[in-house]
């Protein structure tokens, strides 16, 4: 069997197998574990397995998952996220979806803390979701908010896929947060627009409450205030080289924890919901990385990431056409791998063709990231919205059907190719900042 | 016809893994095409730690990763990191294949040795403030990981152990006041946007010995041809990789230079001073593996006179 | 079979807390490091403990995430069929799985054989690591377990969907 014919049956399989219910994360790793094995031998196969499970499950990396996790859920059973939404409605309450576009906002705020999707998905599913539905939104709205806004964090430095595209294109890692910061404003806007829009179509959506006197809007910004302490502590804590990104999650939790004892709003009994809801959203999110690790895997040693590649780097075209080809390969990659992954198999075959059509190496970090984005959103292996499903049925009394987040995400996935468009017709957007700040 | 796969941790633009992709070339036009070799860089195929177990266990069939990152698993080779005062790359990995090709260590008898590479002198670099004296070093944040740490240790500075993935962010927020890293590191990791001194500490400058194995059943599956045109390349290869280091080195202090660092040098005294600090680091390194029944004596006396 | 289940409940309840410790520990060790930093004293460690206890966390919370059904899964179209159906598929699933993870836990074992083998320890505390991959096979154990509970479980749903 030829390689790429093994990949697609792969696909294939893997696509039939995710229709039987059994849990996604271990489709991946099953499928991903027989392909190997075909490809290779199955003693490698089984070797690749332990090793992989061990090696997601000790990474440093993916320690702020658990502790970001954590400290969401501390955030919620303290009562702290409720006091926040609560102020957030009085504000923004009399505007349909106004929530939602909050929440986004809030997405974009996180992610200048966390640097890994998943996690912002997770924390923010942990915290929004609830809050949204006590306020009538639509499932599909609240989820696929949550899902989209965790992909934000990507863009917004600090961002793991920035730092890996740096270092693969000996780009200036500066630069290419710097060069974030734009993006990640105009994609928040993006999403807010397509909550409103959304909420044009369908007025159920993110129905409008009442409106509140000044006066009362004042008085719940005083709910807002653990937040912002908490918020400050952490991004202050970071901007001035007190820790890390991967050490703010920590900092961020214990802060939570402190906030809401000296407050006597976390009851024992709350703590110990909050460890354990923590281990059981944590291990979903740690299983789902590993499969997608696992069959990428695979997908690897089967090379058609490599061949694909390859490919475009010999099309005679014009170069707009070729940047198309390759977002629209990055689209595809990133639906049936992990985007991480594809990202680091494929930038080095075509960062050097790009570069030959004379666009900016910034520039193209950046529109990367945001074709990435679209990926953890997108089935069939989408890990935002498996991550944002998990979660639901945690924290919400009710099970949102996976079709209901992924209708959720339409208007994003729309929002982020509009995205796409207006960086490829403005790249200043991108690289004005950097230009100012670094000549 | 072959078809191997070799897995390596470098990302595809950097030389040491163009190097090893040029060897895959070469080993393919030098067995007349009859062994191919599938090339996967950047951790595609297995992680840095990952990538020894995995040739032994037949994940990848070649791999190039540190010795450091299986710690304890190499006695022997283990001190080949020490600070052992190297000045170049080529230096440091002719003393690791010599090493090799003298005591022949068991702990490699899983897996077949293809050469040994080892990169130029690693150095104290700083943020905020200049290192003239071992005074100065007193307790300042220095991340540095395995043989490093503990010489920052020796040499009275604090190490943080964290890797150099998340190097840049801490030096940048200041989070650590420095780092112990090649000169190469400046322009590869792009540390040299976010330091600003580099102390000539060669008197106790270490390596990160990196090998390429070959799975063993692999290996023995070639035709004597087939092997002695590998060994052969592998032999004109290990030199190469040596002097990419130095190149590499070049252009990291080039680097470093242009974005306004200063170079400290060090008096012949100064250094002897650092020089004896770090002795604890050589002595417990041949204390603990006697224990395993290693001469650890015998290999840092040997690495010494082959400086 | 009774007693098989007690006991399976019992260590999966006592994993639990276990990782609830380790979680907790994760925080405090971070915290106290950046404490420790601050006033020149960092603990040279901690990223190598703070994975240790990332380890446990996942590991311990392998049984009860499946009890709970905590592992996402696509039902758009199991939602259509019939019960009988839906647990014989059930069935089929949680055999695939079960054969799965008791594989991954032999392989665990025999890994955390060979590093045990090799003396491999970590990078700064020369810790043994075969250690935390025993922990991790242990767990993995455990787990098989529980999915074995589970497919006795929807072996005995079949059963009353038929006789009742
Ligand atoms: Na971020
Ligand atoms: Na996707």
């Amino acid at each position: 069997m030829s390689p790429v014919l093994a990949g697609i049956i792969g696909i294939a399989v893997m696509i039939i197998m995710f229709m039987t219910q059994m849990p996604v994360a271990f489709v991946m790793a099953l499928v991903g574990f027989i392909g190997f094995s075909t490809m290779t031998s199955p003693d490698a196969g089984l070797v690749l397995l332990s090793r992989n499970i061990y090696e997601t499950f000790a990474s440093y990396d993916l320690t702020t998952i658990p502790l970001f996790i954590l400290m969401g859920q501390l955030g919620f059973n303290s009562g702290i996220s409720k006091r926040l939404y609560s102020a957030g409605y009085k504000f923004l309450g009399s505007v349909r979806g106004g929530l939602a576009m909050a929440t986004v906002t809030a997405c974009t705020a996180f992610g200048a803390v966390c640097g890994s999707s998943p996690a912002t998905a997770a924390t923010m599913a942990t915290v929004g979701l609830p809050e949204m539905k006590r306020f009538n939104y639509d499932d599909a709205l609240a989820t696929g908010s949550v899902a989209s806004g965790g992909g934000i964090g990507m863009i917004m430095p600090p961002s793991v896929v920035l730092i890996i595209y740096g270092i693969l294109t000996e780009q200036s890692i500066g630069q290419l947060f710097v060069a974030g910061i734009f993006p990640a404003l105009l994609v928040t806007m993006l999403f807010i627009s397509a909550v409103y829009i959304t909420c044009l179509l369908d007025k159920n959506a993110g129905p409008a409450g009442e409106k509140f006197s000044w006066a009362e809007r004042f008085k719940a910004l005083f709910g807002l205030g653990e937040t912002l302490i908490i918020f400050a502590l952490v991004v202050g804590g970071i901007f001035y080289g007190l820790f890390t990104p991967t050490e703010a999650a920590s900092v961020g939790a214990f802060g939570v924890l402190v906030i809401s004892v000296i407050q006597r709003r976390l009851t024992w009994k709350g703590f110990v919901k909050s460890l354990m809801e923590t281990l059981t959203t944590s291990c979903m999110v740690l299983m789902l990385i590993t499969g997608a690790v696992i069959f990428g895997k695979f997908l690897a040693v089967t090379r058609i990431p490599f061949e694909i590649a390859s490919w475009v780097s010999g099309l005679n075209m014009a170069p707009a056409m070729v940047i198309a080809v390759i977002i629209f390969i990055y689209f595809l990659g990133g639906c049936f791998m992990d985007a991480l992954a594809f990202v680091t198999l494929t930038v080095p075959i075509f960062f050097p063709v790009v570069m030959e059509l004379g666009y900016d190496p910034i520039w193209f970090g950046i529109i990367i990231v945001m074709v990435t984005e679209m990926g953890v959103i997108t089935p069939p292996v989408g890990i935002n919205v498996y991550v944002v499903y998990g979660v639901a049925k945690n924290v919400l009394s009710h099970n949102v059907p996976l079709e209901k987040i992924f209708k959720g995400i339409t208007p994003f996935l729309i929002a982020l190719i509009i995205g796409i468009i207006i960086l490829i017709a403005f790249p200043c957007i991108i690289l004005f900042l950097p230009h100012l700040m670094y000549s | 016809k072959t078809t191997l796969r070799y897995a390596n941790f470098f990302p595809p633009t950097h030389i040491q893994s163009q190097l090893a992709e040029s060897w895959c070339k070469e080993v393919e036009k030098r067995t007349n095409g009859d062994v191919v070799i599938q090339y996967f860089p950047a951790s595609t195929l297995t992680k840095a730690p990952q990538t020894y177990d995995g040739v032994v266990q037949g994940i990848t069939d070649i791999g190039m990763t540190a010795l450091g990152y299986s710690r304890g698993r190499f006695p022997v080779a283990e001190a080949i990191d020490l600070p052992m005062g190297y000045t170049s790359g080529v230096q440091a990995t002719a003393v690791a294949n010599a090493m090799y090709e003298k005591f022949k260590p068991e702990e490699f008898n899983e897996s077949h040795i293809l050469f040994f590479h080892a990169h130029g002198p690693g150095l104290i670099h700083t943020r905020d403030k200049g290192i003239n004296t071992l005074e100065d070093l007193k307790g300042l944040k220095i991340r540095s990981t395995g043989t490093s740490g503990l010489v920052m240790d020796a040499l009275g500075a604090s190490p943080v152990g964290k890797s150099m993935r998340e190097c840049y962010q801490m030096l940048q927020k200041g989070v650590v006041d420095g780092s112990c890293h090649p000169i190469e590191s400046n322009k590869g990791w792009k540390l040299g946007e976010v330091v600003h001194y580099m102390i000539q500490n060669f008197s106790t400058a270490y390596t990160t010995t990196f090998g390429v194995f070959m799975n063993k059943n692999q290996w023995d599956k070639l035709t004597p041809e087939q092997q002695s045109a590998i060994t052969q390349i592998s032999l004109e290869w290990a030199v190469k990789h040596g002097e990419a280091w130095d190149e590499s080195d070049k252009a990291g202090m080039a680097f470093f230079k242009e974005k306004g660092g200063v170079v400290i040098p060090q008096s012949e005294e100064e250094s002897e001073k650092w020089r004896g600090a770090a002795r604890p680091v050589l002595d417990n390194y041949i204390k603990k593996v006697s224990e395993k029944g290693v001469d650890g004596k015998a290999v840092v006396d040997f690495i010494k006179s082959n400086m | 079979m009774k007693l098989l289940d007690r006991i399976l409940n019992l260590v999966s309840d006592l994993l639990r807390s276990a990782g609830a410790l380790a979680l907790t520990l994760m925080m405090l060790i971070t915290v106290a490091d950046v404490a420790g930093r601050f006033f020149k004293h960092p603990i040279f460690g901690s990223v190598e403990l703070v994975g240790f206890f990332a380890v446990a966390v996942a590991a311990a919370a392998l049984p009860h995430t499946y009890k709970v059904g905590g592992h996402v899964g696509v039902e758009i179209i199991t939602r259509l069929l019939p019960r009988k159906i839906r647990l014989l598929l059930d069935l089929f699933t949680r055999t695939l799985t079960l054969i799965l993870f008791s594989v991954v836990a032999w392989q665990m074992f025999v890994y955390a054989k060979d590093m045990q083998q090799a003396g491999e320890v970590s990078m700064n505390l020369e810790f043994p690591l075969h250690y935390i991959v025993l922990v991790l096979a242990v767990s993995l154990a455990f787990f098989s377990g529980t999915i074995l509970q589970q497919i006795v479980d929807t072996v005995n749903q079949l059963r009353k969907g038929t006789t009742g």
